[in-house]
């Protein structure tokens, strides 16, 4: 595709600092500017908001998903980047502007505090304060808590395929924004069942990766219940390039066209939008700063923790503290993610968690068949140990990891290799396990069994 | 002599220091003139209470928080050699995930 940088050269530049760039003008005017954006482009404040408007209207224009007089859902967690897109919606589809955006939002907020140790009062304050910000965009909407994550696809039993379960009698409960000032407090042994179950999960990376993944299955299936069928993310590339190193440090390659892409094809029917991704997290900020944007600050998992405290939160030292000497660093990063093939949605089975498509079907001479061979070497060294050491049943993990050892292909067949890493401290006991996750793989089980009783009649795979 | 001047941090920078997000500051006399370099220390020893490496990295700020100075990114301003007036705005805002 082509973009604005593709017949210039994009070597990296290193900002030569102070000095050269203190009193400089606008390049687009003779103002005097106020921002910086590309390595020595300064802007000042209305040019700087004609660019970032027509960053996000290129994007949305350029792929034409969006029909006219559409619904759509607008995925908003109250931080920065979504209070900016929130405003650019705003602005689209207000009068001043130039041409008018035709789709019809409803904003929609996850309440995430109860995975965080957040008292409850704290906790309503916040909310509080993101319905406030919702509403006062005048568009329709709600709040849902994350603690419903746990229970979605109850009552959807998944058919053949995950991809394509209809769920829409899935039942959760959404709360309009405006009751949003006082909503009943979050039923406690919810909460608490869903801090168990992050808390199960064992290093904080899978913690993030795990809640990120939840999020947008609970996402999902209320879009489902809405009738819409796309949802509007506010990932900016700062957060892309992030998300792009990460994956790739957790085992995710696969996925990262998907994971980055402007649009998220799959969960099927629910397609996932981006479109401030050609925008920088500086860039948004700035926005909400000139033209007095409000945002909340919302806490997440790796807050005030240190730098390294998991692989996502290194992956941003390191992209940050590039961006900072090297302006290009984000742009090159999301580039060249760019030039990657989607994998091959429609045939190929899906991950029963994550919803992208199973990348284990692997040969025998592969670094995922190596890693389960010595897993298995390891553990089995493991478990003769544990023999010995069964005093101590409550701090020995061992015992566990030989009990998943015997559960884990019925699971673990139906998980992309990523969510194997993410779940497998779970130690693959199903019964904590998020019920979309058992559900699913109930389902690709029976339907798994069921094709190998019939195999010998298909003349080809017919579930493509 | 002394300076006054306005201290704000958000996103996620104002929990290092108590939860407060503005600041109004009076900066002691010192001989040179106070310079941005030099309010980062100052900052850092009078006003950081937990975990200041979140907050400075070597002698400047940690990459990924956003200065601005006067509603004006500071990268205009000559970064850590701006020199400090009377009655300034300095914002620090974090742009990055979880603050």
């Amino acid at each position: 595709m082509c973009s604005i940088e593709d017949d210039g050269e994009l070597r990296p530049v290193k900002n030569d600092s102070t000095q050269s760039l203190q009193e400089k003008k606008c390049v687009k005017c003779d103002q005097p500017g106020v921002v910086v954006t590309r390595i020595h482009d300064c802007f000042c404040k209305s040019c700087f908001q004609v660019y970032v408007i027509h960053k996000f209207r290129a994007a949305i224009g350029k792929s034409k998903l969006i029909r006219e007089g559409e619904r759509v859902l607008v995925a908003f967690s109250g931080g920065a980047n979504s209070a900016a897109l929130l405003h650019l919606i705003q602005d689209g589809l207000s009068d001043r502007a130039h041409r008018k955006l035709r789709f019809i939002p409803t904003v929609l907020h996850v309440d995430e505090c109860g995975v965080l140790d957040v008292s409850s009062d704290a906790r309503q304050e916040l909310r509080q304060k993101i319905a406030r910000v919702m509403l006062k965009s005048g568009f329709p909407a709600y709040i849902v808590d994350f603690e419903q994550a746990i229970d979605i696809e109850r009552k959807n039993m998944g058919t053949q395929n995950g991809t394509d379960g209809v769920s829409s009698d899935s039942g959760c409960l959404v709360h309009d924004a405006k009751d949003g000032l006082s909503t009943p407090a979050v039923d406690a042994s919810q909460t608490n069942k869903l801090r168990s179950l992050v808390g199960s999960v064992a290093s904080l990376t899978s913690q993030e990766d795990f809640v990120r993944h939840l999020r947008n299955q609970l996402i999902v299936c209320i879009v489902r219940q809405m009738g819409f069928s796309k949802v509007l993310t506010a990932e900016c590339s700062t957060r892309l390039s992030i998300k792009i190193l990460t994956d790739i440090a957790q085992g995710r390659g696969s996925q990262l066209s998907l994971n980055t892409a402007f649009c998220d094809q799959r969960n099927g029917d629910v397609l996932f939008v981006r479109p401030v991704r050609d925008l920088t997290s500086k860039e948004l900020v700035m926005y909400n700063t000139l033209f007095e944007v409000d945002s909340v600050f919302i806490p997440s998992i790796t807050t005030k923790t240190a730098k390294d405290s998991s692989i996502e939160r290194l992956t941003e030292t390191f992209v940050t503290g590039l961006q900072a000497d090297f302006s290009s660093t984000v742009a090159n990063i999301v580039r060249t993610s760019e030039k990657l093939e989607p994998p091959d949605l429609e045939n190929s089975q899906a991950c029963v968690f994550c919803q992208s498509p199973l990348d284990t079907d692997v040969g025998k001479a592969s670094a995922l068949r190596a890693i389960e061979y010595s897993q298995r070497i390891s553990r089995a060294g493991q478990n003769a140990k544990s023999a010995n050491c069964h005093g101590d049943d409550t701090k020995c993990q061992d015992k566990a990891a030989g009990e998943s050892n015997c559960q884990a292909p019925e699971l673990a067949r139906s998980l992309c290799y990523g969510c194997r890493v993410t779940l497998q401290n779970f130690n693959f006991e199903k019964s904590s396990l998020p019920n979309l996750v058992r559900q699913r793989s109930a389902a690709k089980n029976t339907s798994h069994l069921l094709r190998e009783k019939i195999s010998e009649f298909l003349l080809e795979d017919v579930d493509s | 002599m002394a300076l006054s001047i306005t201290v704000e941090f958000s996103g996620g920078a104002e929990l290092l220091c108590g939860n407060v997000k503005k600041h109004s500051l009076n900066l002691p006399k010192q001989e040179h003139k106070w310079k941005i370099r030099d309010l980062l220390v100052w900052i850092r020893d009078n006003m950081i209470q937990e975990r200041p490496e979140l907050f400075m990295q070597g002698d400047t700020v940690r990459p990924g928080i956003l200065v601005l100075i006067n509603e004006a990114d500071w990268e205009l301003m000559g970064e850590l050699e701006y020199e400090l007036e009377e009655n300034d705005r300095i914002v620090f805002i974090s742009t990055l995930h979880g603050g």
